[in-house]
């Protein structure tokens, strides 16, 4: 059964991915929010490159747990439930239901902040500093997905799988 | 302008939903420019009040939207008392347009 195998192996290639994408979120976040950050941290960063470097590694990996887990894991995950995939939306609403996403309103606003990140870095030290604090808070929202996706596989797919990917520690919610 | 009565229904709807019904938002970009085509939906809304996170209060307003007209990239510029002035606040409130 080539097939089968070829795509049991893309899942587990992926759940992993985002299992290690997620160890690097959640170390990153807990390293860059042990400061409190506000518009006056924001424009330390001029002057302190290695916590800039910390900040630009937060918002890169905030943004790429995002794009693994909605635009490859979920579309895969839905190819083995013989679902067709369609567009970001729609398998977001897919999840929702299933009950793996709490909420897909929180994931687009994930995904709006993250191209506040990126683009409107330090033109507002403010907004920077909000952006970056909604964006940690967001951060649990991403683990507990994949751990429901993670969850939800295994009981379908993982009985024959020696080594099934974990699940990440839950994030603790940035108060 | 180059947006449909139900697409600029809903973004009224929604931001007064959001901030309230003092909220001011205006099209600005490229959907105002009748001759283009496509491009993203870029808007300026001003509120009276000051918000305790700009960038999550808009990145939440495009959710709602996003969620309300279908996936498409919508660029909002949040502008409350205690933002700091920017040349492109000045150029969104003069070719704005007023929805």
């Amino acid at each position: 059964m080539t097939t089968t195998g070829q795509s049991d192996d893309r899942l587990l290639f992926l759940l992993q991915t985002v299992e290690k994408e997620g160890r690097h979120l959640i170390g990153t976040t807990g390293r860059l929010f042990s400061d409190t950050i506000d518009a006056i941290w924001v424009q330390r960063l001029e002057d302190h490159p290695e916590l800039a470097e910390r900040t630009d590694a937060f918002a890169t990996r905030f943004g790429r747990m995002q794009d693994t887990l909605g635009d490859k894991l979920i579309p895969e995950l839905r190819r083995r439930l013989l679902e067709t995939p369609g567009a970001a939306l729609d398998n977001l609403n897919r999840m929702e239901k299933l009950g793996l996403l709490a909420s897909v309103t929180d994931w687009m606003e994930a995904r709006n902040l993250r191209n506040r990140l990126v683009h409107e870095y330090m033109r507002d030290e403010a907004e920077f500093a909000g952006a970056l604090n909604r964006a940690a808070e967001l951060v649990p929202l991403l683990v507990s997905t994949y751990n429901a996706v993670n969850a939800y596989a295994s009981n379908r797919f993982g009985a024959s799988v020696p080594h099934w990917p974990a699940p990440l520690p839950a994030a603790k919610c940035k108060s | 302008m180059r947006l449909t009565d139900e697409q600029r229904h809903a973004i009224v709807e929604e931001t007064a939903r959001t901030f309230g019904p003092g909220a001011c938002v205006r099209l600005f970009g490229s959907r105002v420019d009748d001759n283009a085509c496509g491009g993203d939906i870029d808007l300026y809304v001003e509120v009276g009040q000051a918000l305790p996170n700009r960038a999550a209060a808009a990145s939440r307003l495009a959710a709602r939207l996003q969620l309300a007209l279908g996936e498409q990239r919508i660029d909002i510029i949040l502008v409350d008392p205690e933002t700091k002035p920017q040349a492109i606040h000045a150029v969104a409130r003069r070719e704005g347009i007023a929805l």
